[in-house]
């Protein structure tokens, strides 16, 4: 059943990302925005089935589905290494950074209350 | 820069399919390797895996021509995008600092380096002989 329910969620989440690359043609601009707003849901989410306002099943369909499949992490190394082939190493480093650093932020605040 | 978005539904529903897939696949690679280890060592391995899968399709020279530019699309973006995950590594990150902050560095940078690591391999292997 839940394995259902995430699959669902997958595929929403999928649709969804695809969409947002349709919106953004800079290189690596949406799986930035993408990643960094999948984040901060799947933190609002997971506190909330901590504080046992959301059931079980809700939890694998938006989070482990909708939000696992809306961020990604293959499309972050991918263009990791296209910037690192492409020598921009000043690029490769900011785009890392930025994205790790501020979900991490964002979702440890989320995450204490 | 609003522009109207031009997104078959026959597009979508294949990426979507093919998305589902690939976060039932994390799904139970999740809960198999949950029932080894505490430490998030499943969505380590699929990050890694998925980054490796990804770079060879990518950055492979002419596999993108032998197949439909839309089964092409539905594998990376719907399949190999849907089952590795970005905010999962997030909130194990945040939840392993709270009891070892050095675990949490570990995940994350570990996550990164070997997803990276990967997807040069990936490169290295598949790209054009000069």
């Amino acid at each position: 059943m839940h394995i259902l329910l995430t699959a669902a969620g997958g595929f929403l989440g999928s649709i969804t990302r695809y969409y947002c690359s349709l919106m953004f043609k800079k290189p690596g601009l949406h799986t930035w925005m993408v990643n960094i707003i999948g984040s901060i849901l799947l933190g609002i989410i997971t506190n909330m089935y901590i504080h046992g306002l959301l059931s079980s099943q809700f939890f694998s369909f938006l989070g482990v589905g909708f939000c696992g499949a809306f961020t990604t992490f293959s499309t972050f190394g991918y263009e990791t290494t296209h910037f690192l082939i492409e020598k921009r190493y000043a690029l490769a480093i900011v785009y890392v950074s930025t994205m790790i650093i501020t979900s991490l932020v964002i979702v440890s605040f989320i995450l204490q209350y | 820069m609003p522009k109207r978005i031009n997104l078959p539904v026959r597009v979508a529903i294949l990426i979507g399919s093919f998305g589902a897939i690939g976060a039932a696949l994390r799904a139970g690679v999740t809960e198999w390797f949950s029932m080894v280890s505490l430490f998030p060592f499943g969505t380590w391995m699929i990050n890694t895996l998925g980054s490796f899968l990804l770079s060879l399709l990518l950055f492979h020279p002419t596999f993108r021509y032998q197949i439909s530019p839309m089964i092409y699309t539905a594998l990376t973006v719907g399949a190999i995008g849907s089952f590795t995950t970005f905010s999962t590594v997030t909130v194990e990150t945040v939840d392993l600092w709270m009891a070892n902050p050095v675990h949490a560095l570990v995940y994350v940078l570990g996550n990164i380096l070997t997803s990276v690591g990967a997807c040069l391999i990936g490169y290295f292997l598949v790209k054009e002989r000069a």
